[in-house]
């Protein structure tokens, strides 16, 4: 008990809570600017953590990810490019229901959902993290390779439009994938003896490139303005939640649940947890059709998914020091720089650490909603600058920002040869998420796919052998399987003559 | 007329930047920030390293040390940006082992020689751990199993395929008079992952540095069977070194040294090895080397650069008989 | 039942399309390539990564390795191109080989987009030359005249922009942009 009360000293400090308070707003900033991650948020705080104290080193980055991840779906509403990729889910549900002049119950619903997800992953950090990372820490490269291709599965299947054009978009992306040397085998793959093709595809400037970059190349041809957003009525930012929440119970639990859980698996972070989510919930909704088009639904559950990853991630990264995301694998290093080794140890040893980094964890996602409430209500003045002005900005944002992440103007270069392929694959209505998730899922699959097939000497058997494995393996292909039985089922209705034949 | 005035300010402008950083650079080093390149990700253990240094340094020199991640291709991108730059003291960096593999897996031209050695500030032996289920109690009975059983019976990893603790695993099989690839390596994105996949069952056998697996040692899910240096490591008194558990003579030590690119001035050197030195010293390095489980191995310029040197031979070595050497 | 793979690939003949996609309300919006050539592209993409990857080698004593993924990539591309060329084939879609939208005539637009890339070109080339902050400047202030912004207000928000962004990620977050060779301005 004592030691509680200790965690709440170190936390209750007027220097700590500044702290606090200012990675919140940086975070805001960071995330609502297209382009630039949570990820990047964290690398970009670790200098200046450097210079505190544990709590608020660790209380900066936990508060800046959690603002980070809500405030990429600001930009995602407003202007239909993802703050971040855990936001490039439901972009469409989202920009479509601020083109129908309902951006606040939009971003409300990101909000207040993304503060449940956050608060429903803390709990589950602090009360059962040791246990769930043990069964992830059973995951080997077969059970990974399953999961790579869920999301994969997911990619295509959850992205609007045809999915042969799903599948084309996703091919660009695990191609992109392949450049470089970080393959198993290693060997350079397509560098055609550049030193810088040998680290591969970025992925932070290919991000960039294909959501920003050819926003801003398809503004600059269209020169249409905007048409100008109806004002939303009042203050609908918390009014509707209600609503939403009574309706969508079940998607709200199940989206914090799922999204907990992935982020707690190792590898697996707040972007795949909302791609599964918004899956699960259009494959479970009643009007599935509605997705895509400004329904609300599935981003109630994978704004609460990729809020509760957040937090998940934090599970396996506090109790083996092994890192759930790119976020906490820095967190990792900062606690290492602080002298604090992630392990049981810690617990053992500085367990009123360990409190503090909870309080600020459930600090983080209640200040959210104060301060997610300015952002909104200030974001929304970006729909009044004219995009003649806002878009040369933004243009020199993801330059700096393609800069930043390596210190390179080769992520320059990949930001623009992105950006023109982003726009070339818009024009041709060949959707852009599933590209993003070959380019990051890619060398995951290949990874998990080779070791496997080395580790078991070749026999495809193996991927069904380990009882998780064989799980989620099995899992996968009812996935698979579904849309295909439902094509059939479908055809031989309409090759019947009959009245009630689909379409 | 208007154009001669143009031209004047344009030619005065550039005559003082120019002036002003020639002025600058002989009058004293250092007088603006320097930028310290760490070759692979925030969050490693290269990194921490590197920013402990930045840290110190800028203290003890005055002006900041920014940290600098160039990461990606095994290296190679970091280490090139590094001796490409201009050897004027205001890039510094961290070089890691990875110099003396790359060019022979003929990935870049580079070697050590391209760079000025500072000092060596940190060395790691490797080890090899096994999973605390494993019935493996000593090396000598893994040992024994491993050459009972047919090839590729045992499965290891902790690096990508022809990374450093691949080297290790062929190096000390060699050493045993095994083929090199008797135990079949599963490449994985780094120590951590590899020791996260003996755990689970996937592998049987960690090379890497007992430090990489101190957390996972630490919570009793890891066992280490020896260490690849000449003596027991100060973190790790009852694990034997490999001579001690099977009589094999195989070392290998990864190693971080802090370097500029060829052609520093000596006095922007001497400046700069005189900080590192203090930095060394200072309690808070120490304290946090011994937190992480590093080794800490001091070693100033000409020294540190035959360690380098030898271990570009060796590995050569090694690398050549494993079939990895292009 | 998936709603999505209901849609024919045909954009325009599917009658839940105008629900999923915005742009093939109005054919002309967009530069596009007909089915039979997408399909074709994909093909022709597939042979080509397969070919090239003729040249990688397995892992020493393994079945798979370097090749793996990328045969694997173009086998479905190749599948995927067979497959839309012949759904194209069947379905005898009366689109272009290449539909031109509006804004390939309108000269506005292509002068637009040339600048927009080119002043990130110009970025990549000269801004460790001639420093941040006066490339910057230049960046966004031309692409701001390009659009037709009035001239005092593209100098007086490219000004700002450039400092906030110079201070924000040069100063606060250290990042290494270019040092201007006018010293004073950084």
């Amino acid at each position: 008990m004592s030691v509680i009360v200790e965690a709440f000293g170190l936390v209750f400090q007027p220097n700590v809570l500044l702290v606090i308070l200012g990675s919140a707003c940086f975070g805001m900033f960071v995330g609502a600017i297209p382009g630039l991650t949570a990820t990047m948020a964290t690398a970009l705080l670790v200098p200046i953590t450097f210079f505190m104290d544990p709590v608020p080193a660790i209380g900066a980055i936990v508060t800046a990810t959690a603002m980070a991840i809500f405030a990429g779906d600001i930009p995602g509403a407003l202007l239909r490019m993802p703050g971040t990729p855990a936001s490039a889910a439901y972009v469409e549900d989202a920009y479509r229901m601020t083109r129908s002049g309902r951006s606040e119950e939009s971003l409300g619903a990101a909000l207040v959902f993304s503060a449940i997800g956050g608060i429903f992953g803390t709990i589950v950090l602090v009360t059962a993290s040791p246990a769930l990372a043990e069964v992830a820490l059973k995951f080997s490269s077969f059970e990974y390779f399953w999961l790579v291709v869920l999301g994969l599965s997911c990619a295509v299947f959850v992205s609007p439009g045809s999915v042969t054009r799903g599948i084309i978009s996703l091919l660009i992306g695990l191609f992109a994938a392949t450049i470089g040397i970080d393959n198993p085998a290693g060997e350079p793959r397509y560098t055609f003896g550049n030193v810088e093709l040998l680290a591969g595809v970025q992925f932070i400037p290919a991000m960039i490139g294909l959501f920003a970059v050819s926003e801003v190349l398809r503004s600059v041809v269209s020169r249409s303005e905007r048409p100008p957003v109806p004002p939303s009525s009042g203050d609908g930012i918390f009014r509707s939640q209600w609503t939403n929440l009574k309706r969508y119970p079940v998607q709200v639990l199940r989206g914090s649940v799922l999204g907990t859980a992935i982020g707690a698996l190792p590898g697996a972070g707040a972007d795949i947890a909302a791609w599964i989510s918004y899956a699960v919930s259009k494959r479970f909704s009643k009007q599935p059709q509605k997705f895509g088009t400004g329904h609300v639904e599935g981003l109630v559950e994978a704004g609460a998914s990729n809020n509760g990853a957040v937090s998940g991630a934090w599970i396996p990264a506090l109790v083996f020091g092994i890192p759930g995301d790119s976020i906490t694998a820095i967190v990792i290093g900062v606690l290492y720089i602080k002298g604090l080794n992630p392990g049981p140890t810690i617990f053992i040893n500085d367990p009123q650490l360990i409190y503090a980094v909870f309080i600020v964890f459930f600090l983080a996602n209640i200040i959210m909603l104060p301060l997610g409430w300015v952002a909104i209500k200030s974001a929304g003045t970006i729909l009044a600058v004219p995009e003649r002005v806002l878009m040369p900005i933004i243009l020199m944002f993801c330059i700096v920002g393609s800069f930043a992440i390596n210190n390179s103007i080769f992520g320059v270069i990949l930001m623009l040869i992105f950006g023109v392929l982003g726009f070339l694959m818009d024009e041709n209505d060949i959707p852009i998420a599933p590209a993003i998730l070959g380019l990051v899922l890619g060398p995951m699959l290949e990874q998990n796919f080779i070791t496997s097939m080395i580790k078991a000497d070749g026999s495809f058997l193996a991927f069904f052998e380990r009882p998780i494995a064989a799980g989620l393996g099995l899992f996968t292909i009812a996935i698979w399987c579904l849309p295909l039985i439902a094509m059939m089922i479908a055809r031989r209705k309409r090759t019947a003559p009959g009245p009630n034949a689909p379409d | 007329m208007y154009k001669r005035t143009l031209m004047s300010i344009a030619a005065a402008l550039i005559g003082t930047t120019l002036f002003g950083m020639s002025a600058a650079s002989a009058q004293s080093y250092p007088d603006r920030p320097i930028q310290m390149i760490v070759p692979w990700g925030a969050g490693g253990g290269t990194d921490a390293v590197g920013r402990v240094f930045a840290s110190l340094l800028q203290e003890e020199l005055g002006v900041p040390v920014n940290v600098v991640n160039r990461t990606g291709g095994s290296g190679v991108v970091g280490h090139s940006a590094l001796a490409n730059a201009a050897p004027d003291g205001y890039t510094i960096g961290v070089m890691t082992i990875e110099i003396d593999m790359m060019h022979w897996q003929g990935l870049t031209e580079l070697t050590h020689e391209d760079f000025d050695i500072l000092a060596m500030v940190n060395a790691d032996p490797g080890g090899l751990m096994v999973s605390a289920d494993s019935e493996y109690e000593s090396l000598d009975t893994l040992l024994e199993a491993i050459k009972a059983e047919p090839k590729g019976t045992f499965k290891s990893s902790g690096t990508g395929q022809g990374g450093i603790w691949h080297l290790g695993l062929a190096g000390w099989l060699l050493s045993e008079g095994l083929e090199p690839d008797h135990v079949t390596w599963v490449p994985s994105q780094g120590a951590a992952p590899g020791i996260t996949d003996m755990v689970a069952g996937g592998v049987d056998i960690v090379p890497s540095s007992l430090a990489e697996g101190r957390s996972m040692i630490d919570a009793g899910r890891v066992r280490p069977l020896a260490t690849m240096s000449g003596e027991r490591q100060e973190a790790f008194p009852d694990v034997p070194t490999l001579n001690e558990a099977t009589g094999s003579d195989w070392t290998l030590a990864v190693w971080r040294t802090l370097v500029g690119p060829d052609g520093m001035p000596d006095d922007v050197k001497a400046t700069l090895t005189a900080a590192i030195e203090k930095a060394y010293n200072s309690e808070e390095y120490q304290t946090f080397m011994n937190d992480r489980g590093f080794g800490m191995r001091w070693a100033s310029g000409e020294e540190a650069t035959e360690i380098v040197a030898a271990d570009d031979a060796s590995l050569g070595e090694v690398m050549t008989k494993a079939g990895l050497a292009k | 039942m998936d709603s999505v793979s209901h849609v024919p690939d045909v954009k325009l003949g599917g009658p839940l399309a105008p629900l999923l996609f915005d742009h093939s309300q109005d054919g002309s919006a967009s530069m596009k390539l007909n089915d039979l050539s997408l399909g074709i592209l994909v093909l022709l993409s597939g042979v080509g990564i397969y070919l090239s990857a003729l040249q990688f080698s397995p892992i020493p004593g393994q079945a798979y390795g370097a090749e793996t993924m990328p045969t694997t990539i173009a086998l479905v591309a190749i599948g995927l191109g067979v497959f839309m060329i012949g759904k194209a084939v069947v379905v005898r879609n009366a689109a272009p080989v290449l539909a031109l939208a509006d804004w390939t005539r309108s000269p506005m637009a292509l002068v637009g987009l040339s600048v927009a890339i080119g002043l990130v070109v110009f970025y990549i080339l000269f801004s460790q030359a001639i420093g941040f902050v006066p490339t910057a400047f230049l960046v966004i202030v031309t692409l701001m005249l390009t659009l037709r912004t009035r001239p005092v207000t593209a100098i007086l928000v490219s000004l700002l922009a450039t400092i906030v962004i110079q201070q924000a990620f040069g100063r606060l977050l250290l990042v290494p942009l270019p040092r201007s060779a006018l010293g004073f301005l950084w």
